[in-house]
């Protein structure tokens, strides 16, 4: 990784152009280095950041300074690209730790520059990846790409990245949903330890077949208060943050199953409530979570949620939580499970959905399957488990998927 | 609201032991502010309702700090807390735990066990592969009953706190994931490499009072001198980072961000209590800028903290480290009156370990499984140095 010293290495901040990599002893390679952020680079805020709102660089200059300064040291870290040739900046990767075990990367090169970028994207990732496998030690690297980035997609897999999912539709490009693929790279002396990842076989339980649709029931009588979404035996309404969170709190405690989750969870009220009130705020919030209550005596049972919208590529992933665990196993959650889906894509007009399962909850993968879900692959070392580095199933679910599913009929 | 589980019985089903159970903290529990907080300024219940809806209820309710009351079964009375930090990037796991005054013996026993709860909580649904627990030697009745239920103590740091004016020694105590144990093998198997001959060495004359003193100095000394750190001393040090050769503290090297390292800087450098006091190390002759020595987390209380150093890479292996290390110690010790320091080095890092040894240190013991290479879990050899040590260590005749 070690760069030759071809002049002495440039002792200030403003490089003569093409010489910024001079010295550099990580992360150069043949045709852009990667280097940390800063305040200068404000000027190229459009390759440096990819907003919705296209920021200036008056606005990039107070975002290097002020926010990203507070971003939390270690853990996160942004890295721009650079070209050698000329010192400009085309792009920036980000890294985030999921936790000890698996590292995200998120970020790309500037997309005006076409395939040329793409090629720098590549080199760069693989600058990115090698350094934090290789030289930080993280056990595991993760990065998702459209499959449109074929010239990324191709280097990475030649350089010992492998395809562990692909999510069908979820990534918007020039008006057409493309695939979106989750690329992986391993800690050799981690696979040693604990095991290939993606041999671990996937233990699956079920008949793995979709069930019809719970049927509509609107219009009806009276409409249970604050209604959102109306099933026939459940309905869905927004969250009430103290008294709902109140209610959850007190339900972890008595939870007795460990398999849902890496452990139990015990939340308190006010963190429940704080997080709730902070969610509801928000005019396109990052997790859209909904109460599900029982028609019959508005008994508030669990949640369902979409977790991450992308409001652009019009793709979420999904989740569910019945806290009453004594509501378990009734089919109240695939009912509150399709009046989310029923939201997710004909209110919201969400595209696709997906859905993340611990590798051991071999239940709540069942569910999925029957309710029309497709397996698009594994998310490998996600989380600590038993000795070893363990998995999610990944699941997605395609709106006309669900559209074209048979519907019950009312009994 | 009235909570209808206020009870244990039946309304828990984790975390439940014999006299204690462990439960989150809610805003009805300010009124035993002092046992769920132990700290500087003791708390009033209306500062602990703010606390805990202001503070607590900010913290990522899923992941991050759990923190938790102990209560006691028989009476539902609040009497102490439990603190369950994890860290994100590597796998730092520590269990504090604090006991409301007054119960002597009983409030041990109660520790004991809420340490316990959470130890076995960790390890077999959260996974943990290790777990770390630091207490005063002077509550052995904990220690003895954490080691008879499996933890082990790895690292003793001496004189760690003041306690009824007397120095007290700190256990640190691990627990360890059997399953683990089990697939990398013993933590304490690691063998540790030395280098170097393991003694002290002279400490370099302190240069005072001073003909001419270096300007802003704090401690001069032969070679080189400390003086207070700067934005330009920030900007060397991170454009320096792209040019090293060697890794830090953890695995790989770093790549620092200017307005990151700028925005804390500014933060330590406004507190009247600061986290972290870096000092610049100069050269006397030219004054130029060739590294860092720095205090990390000092307890003002216990005066103890952890000492750190970097020198820029053409500035290394020739001694300058040494004696700016010993500026540092004498700073802290001569001047701001710490008693005890400690300093934790990576099992790798044989040429730092010997370093230590040279300027007096001692170790302290093994602190394992604190970070990862080659899909093996690594150790860290972790040092003490007393005051009272350091000022009986020879000065150096040679360069006066």
């Amino acid at each position: 990784m070690a760069e030759t010293i071809e002049k002495a290495p440039p002792k200030t901040d403003s490089p003569e152009p093409g010489t910024g990599y001079l010295g550099r002893t990580l992360l150069v390679g043949e045709t852009v280095y990667l280097r940390a952020g800063e305040k200068a680079d404000a000027k190229y805020s459009v390759s440096l950041r990819n907003a919705l709102y296209p920021v200036s660089p008056e606005r990039t200059e107070e975002w290097l300074k002020e926010q990203l300064a507070e971003e939390r040291p270690g853990s996160n870290q942004r890295y721009v690209i650079v070209r050698k040739a000329d010192d400009v900046i085309v792009g920036s990767l980000r890294t985030e730790a999921e936790n000890w075990v698996n590292f995200w990367i998120n970020g790309s090169v500037d997309p005006l520059y076409g395939e040329r970028g793409q090629q720098w994207e590549a080199e760069a990732l693989i600058l990115l990846i090698d350094y934090l496998v290789e030289e930080r030690q993280r056990p595991a690297i993760s990065l998702e790409l459209p499959v449109t980035k074929s010239i990324v997609i191709d280097a990475l897999l030649r350089h010992g990245a492998v395809q562990a999912a692909r999510f069908r539709e979820s990534w918007l490009v020039d008006g057409v949903y493309v695939d979106r693929i989750l690329l992986q790279k391993f800690n050799t002396g981690w696979v040693e330890s604990v095991g290939d990842p993606m041999t671990t076989p996937l233990e699956r339980t079920g008949t793995g077949m979709p069930r019809p649709v719970p049927p509509k029931v609107t219009p009806i009588p009276v409409v249970p208060k604050n209604a959102t979404m109306l099933g026939k035996r459940v309905y869905l309404r927004p969250l009430i943050p103290e008294q709902d969170a109140a209610e959850e709190a007190k339900w972890a405690r008595k939870e007795t199953e460990t398999f849902f989750d890496i452990g139990r969870h015990l939340p308190s009220t006010g963190g429940m409530a704080h997080w709730y009130r902070d969610l509801e705020k928000k005019e396109l919030p990052e997790w859209i979570n909904l109460a599900v209550c029982l028609r019959e005596n508005d008994l508030y049972i669990g949640n369902v949620m979409l977790i991450t919208p992308d409001y652009v590529n019009k793709r979420a992933e999904t989740g569910s939580w019945f806290f009453r665990h004594d509501y378990r196993g009734n089919g109240y959650g695939s009912e509150a499970k399709h009046l989310l889906l029923e939201y997710a894509f004909e209110v919201l007009g969400f595209h696709m959905l997906h859905s993340w399962v611990y590798f051991p909850n071999t239940r709540s993968a069942a569910a999925l399957r029957k309710q029309g879900y497709t397996e698009a692959g594994r998310a490998c070392w996600m989380y600590p488990f038993e000795a070893g580095l363990s998995h999610f199933a990944v699941f997605d679910l395609l709106r006309e998927e669900w559209r074209n599913m048979p519907r019950k009929e009312w009994e | 609201m009235t909570d209808t589980f206020q009870h244990h019985q039946g309304a828990q089903a984790f975390l439940v032991g014999e006299t204690i159970y462990l439960r989150p903290i809610e805003k009805e529990d300010a009124k035993d502010s002092v046992a769920l907080r132990d700290s500087v300024y003791p708390y009033s219940p209306e500062r602990a309702e703010a606390w805990i809806k202001d503070e607590i209820a900010q913290e990522n309710p899923w992941d991050g700090t759990l923190r938790l009351a102990i209560r006691r079964k028989d009476d539902e009375r609040i009497v102490g807390a439990v603190t369950i930090a994890q860290g994100r990037e590597f796998m730092r796991f520590e269990i504090s735990s604090h006991i409301a005054p007054g119960y002597g013996a009983r409030g041990l026993r109660w520790k004991a066990e809420a340490i316990a709860l959470a130890v076995d909580f960790m390890m077999s649904e959260r996974q943990a592969p290790m777990l770390r627990v630091r207490l005063p030697a002077t509550e052995q009745v904990v220690i003895d009953s954490l080691v008879q239920s499996g933890m082990r103590i790895s690292v003793r740091l001496r004189e760690r706190y003041m306690q009824s004016g007397k120095a007290v020694d700190e256990v640190i105590l691990q627990a360890f994931n059997d399953a683990w144990v089990e697939t990398m093998g013993d933590p304490g198997g690691q063998v540790l490499e030395r280098t170097g001959e393991g003694t002290p060495r002279p400490r370099p004359r302190i240069v005072a009072p001073v003909p001419v003193a270096p300007p802003n100095a704090l401690v001069v000394g032969p070679r080189v001198y400390l003086r207070p750190y700067t934005e330009a001393d920030i900007e060397r040090y991170v454009r320096e980072d792209r040019f090293e050769m060697l890794e830090p503290f953890l695995p790989g090297r770093n790549l620092s961000m200017l307005p990151e390292e700028l925005h804390y800087h500014n933060e330590d450098e406004k507190a009247d209590i600061p986290g972290f006091i870096p000092l610049a190390v100069c050269l006397r002759e030219t004054h130029a800028y060739i590294g860092e020595v720095a205090l990390v987390n000092p307890d003002w209380i216990n005066r103890t903290a952890e000492t750190a150093s970097w020198m820029l890479k053409e500035y290394r292996a020739q001694g300058y480290g040494s004696e700016a290390k010993h500026l540092l110690l004498d700073y802290a010790f001569n001047r701001l009156g710490l008693r005890m320091l400690e300093s934790w080095v990576r099992y790798e890092n044989t040429r730092s370990a010997a370093a230590l040894r040279k300027q007096g240190y001692r170790e302290a013991g093994t602190f394992c499984w604190t970070s990862y290479r080659s899909g093996q879990f690594t150790n860290f050899i972790v040092f003490d140095l007393l005051a009272r040590e350091w000022q009986a260590l020879a000065r150096d005749q040679m360069h006066q």
